[in-house]
């Protein structure tokens, strides 16, 4: 039926309903309460609703990141997404390092214009002060969690580059707590020209974090959807 | 030759026709059983014999225990008729002087009325429609952005249910997300503390004989009045989302853990670290993290588009944003009315 989440892409690999709903139980430590294919849709949803948070943060990037390479996720059982102790290990390294970071940050209540900061200087300030926060925990973090990931054994050291798989699983979880995540290559072509045509049509501060694939007639009827949104736009 | 043929046609068709008219008086006894028991219990019913056979029975749902009674009396009718049936079969055949083969597609047809009872009326088994074509769920949802306007919200509730429900009315479900006291600060901090918000999700499963916004209200108006009776803060403070779901099961049965608003992870504490443009720093509290969904069609449209018109109803939403919005105290989306008659809600149905 259109509309109804048949599968999900991740690093390529097209995972069936079934396979979805394991590795969200799996990934997220709780099992599905009903088989319907919507239930699948929240759980995606509670994976990709990142910002901010650091334990949802870590989850995202050892799936997008340290995962990416790692092929088929079912195929590894239940031991691909992180465990609970795991993950509660590497967000502690992490919130640690944020911790810390902020109280080296200076104090700059003072001296900010406060409530006269205007909407576009405040997201530019959130941009810029975001940007530096995100690179220096890379820096400052990537080499604990690399001793950490050694010490609980996670499959992650089976890659060629035990390294760079680090390093990827850092920055996507720095990337995940600083921004609304998105998972680009699952996007579909017309995702992605929406994604570029939304922000010119001025009509929505919502970017879709991770999209899942459509059933060949939900293609049809998302195309129309652009097309209406197009012509909206050219009629207003 | 040909006689023993026309013999054999006439049989068939004698058969055919005792099986279709005595599985229509099965049904009609059937739902008859289902009227008789609700007019005695002092309801009001109307029997339906066409295109689905139902029995109607206002304001049944109000009382569970005589909802129980007329629904079983159905099924335990049609169970007694065809053992009645079953067992007065030669006695039957004689009183109306039919050949004792030909009894046999009456006692089918009352047997299958019974089992086909049985499964709908006590096992609540309905076969999921896979092929559908003309039925899907649908969404609709209230943006109440004053509370000079809370009044409209239950009406305007209870039309749109009306409304989607002719997309198909298996089930139902509506969360609204209200303030539950305020987030915990990490530290000290300037300003006001933002409202902690926790949803709260109604559910039902629509049965043969019930209205599924009369169903489907009463649960909400209940757990939205216990919310309040037990302290919990700002029901109807502005602004204030309802967010509903009609379905249709096209993948599978309908029940209530199928049903719309979809919840994976429960409600837990979380720390949420946002940025504060006042101070230019990053600020965390402990707040409620939850998330709940309701979809259909097509997936991939802007959540909360409220802004233009009432043409999406994707409303992929979750709490975070509301209490960024709430925080920030104003509403999550464009002010802009988009319902006439109503300026103080926004309103989205499909």
């Amino acid at each position: 039926m259109p509309g109804d989440l048949d599968f999900f892409e991740l690093h390529g690999i097209t995972y069936p309903l079934d396979d979805v709903r394991s590795l969200l139980t799996a990934a997220l430590h709780h099992g599905a309460s009903s088989n319907v294919d919507s239930l699948c849709v929240a759980g995606l949803l509670d994976v990709h609703r990142t910002k901010g948070v650091w334990s949802a943060s870590v989850r995202y990037g050892w799936i997008y990141g340290g995962l990416a390479q790692s092929g088929n996720l079912c195929g590894r059982g239940e031991a691909a997404p992180l465990a609970p102790a795991a993950l509660a290990r590497l967000t502690s390294i992490f919130e640690a390092e944020w911790a810390a970071l902020l109280a080296a940050q200076p104090d700059t209540v003072a001296s900010a214009p406060s409530a006269r900061l205007k909407k576009q200087d405040a997201a530019e300030a959130e941009l810029s002060v975001s940007r530096r926060l995100r690179e220096s925990m890379q820096a400052k973090v990537t080499a604990a969690i690399g001793r950490a990931l050694e010490q609980l054994a996670l499959p992650l050291a089976e890659t060629a580059n035990h390294d760079a798989a680090v390093a990827r699983f850092v920055a996507q979880a720095t990337r995940a707590f600083f921004e609304q995540v998105r998972a680009g290559r699952t996007r579909s072509r017309r995702h992605r020209a929406l994604l570029t045509v939304a922000p010119a049509l001025g009509r929505t501060c919502w970017r879709p974090r991770a999209s899942y694939s459509l059933a060949p007639r939900a293609r049809s009827v998302w195309s129309c959807r652009i097309r209406s949104i197009l012509a909206m736009q050219a009629r207003s | 030759m040909e006689s023993v043929s026309l013999e054999y046609v006439a049989a068939g068709l004698a058969g055919t026709l005792i099986f279709v008219v005595s599985r229509c008086a099965a049904v009609t006894a059937h739902e008859l059983s289902h009227y008789a028991v609700a007019r005695s219990l002092g309801y009001r019913a109307s029997i339906h014999l066409w295109p689905s056979p139902h029995v109607f029975v206002k304001a049944v749902e109000d009382s569970p225990c005589d909802a129980e009674l007329v629904r079983h009396a159905g099924w335990l009718f049609s169970a007694a008729l065809a053992i009645c049936t079953w067992q007065a079969r030669a006695a039957v055949a004689a009183r109306l002087g039919l050949d004792p083969s030909l009894v046999v597609p009456l006692i089918a047809a009352v047997g299958l009325t019974a089992l086909d009872a049985f499964t709908s009326d006590c096992l609540r088994r309905v076969p999921p429609a896979r092929r559908a074509c003309c039925f899907y769920c649908g969404n609709f949802g209230v943006l109440l952005l004053e509370v000079a306007g809370a009044s409209k919200v239950v009406p305007l509730l209870r039309k749109m249910i009306q409304i989607t429900s002719m997309r198909g009315a298996q089930s139902a479900g509506i969360v609204t997300y209200t303030r539950q006291g305020t987030a915990k600060p990490l530290g000290k901090r300037a300003g006001p503390l933002p409202p902690l918000v926790g949803g709260v999700r109604s559910r039902v499963v629509n049965g043969k004989r019930t209205d599924l916004t009369t169903l489907l209200m009463n649960k909400f108006e209940r757990t939205v009045s216990s919310r309040r009776a037990i302290g919990a803060e700002a029901d109807l403070s502005a602004p204030q989302l309802f967010q509903g779901h009609t379905r249709f099961a096209t993948s599978s049965i309908s029940d209530l853990p199928g049903c719309h608003p979809h919840q994976w992870l429960t409600p837990s504490m979380e720390v949420v670290w946002r940025y504060d443009a006042a101070s230019r720093r990053f600020e965390g509290t402990r707040d409620r993290s939850e998330a709940f969904i309701t979809h259909n069609g097509a997936p991939l449209l802007p959540p909360l588009s409220l802004s233009h018109t009432h043409t999406h109803t994707h409303t992929h939403t979750h709490t975070h944003s509301l209490t960024l919005a709430r925080a920030r105290a104003r509403p999550p989306v464009s002010t802009r009315p988009s319902h006439p008659a109503h300026p103080s809600v926004a309103v989205v149905a499909r």
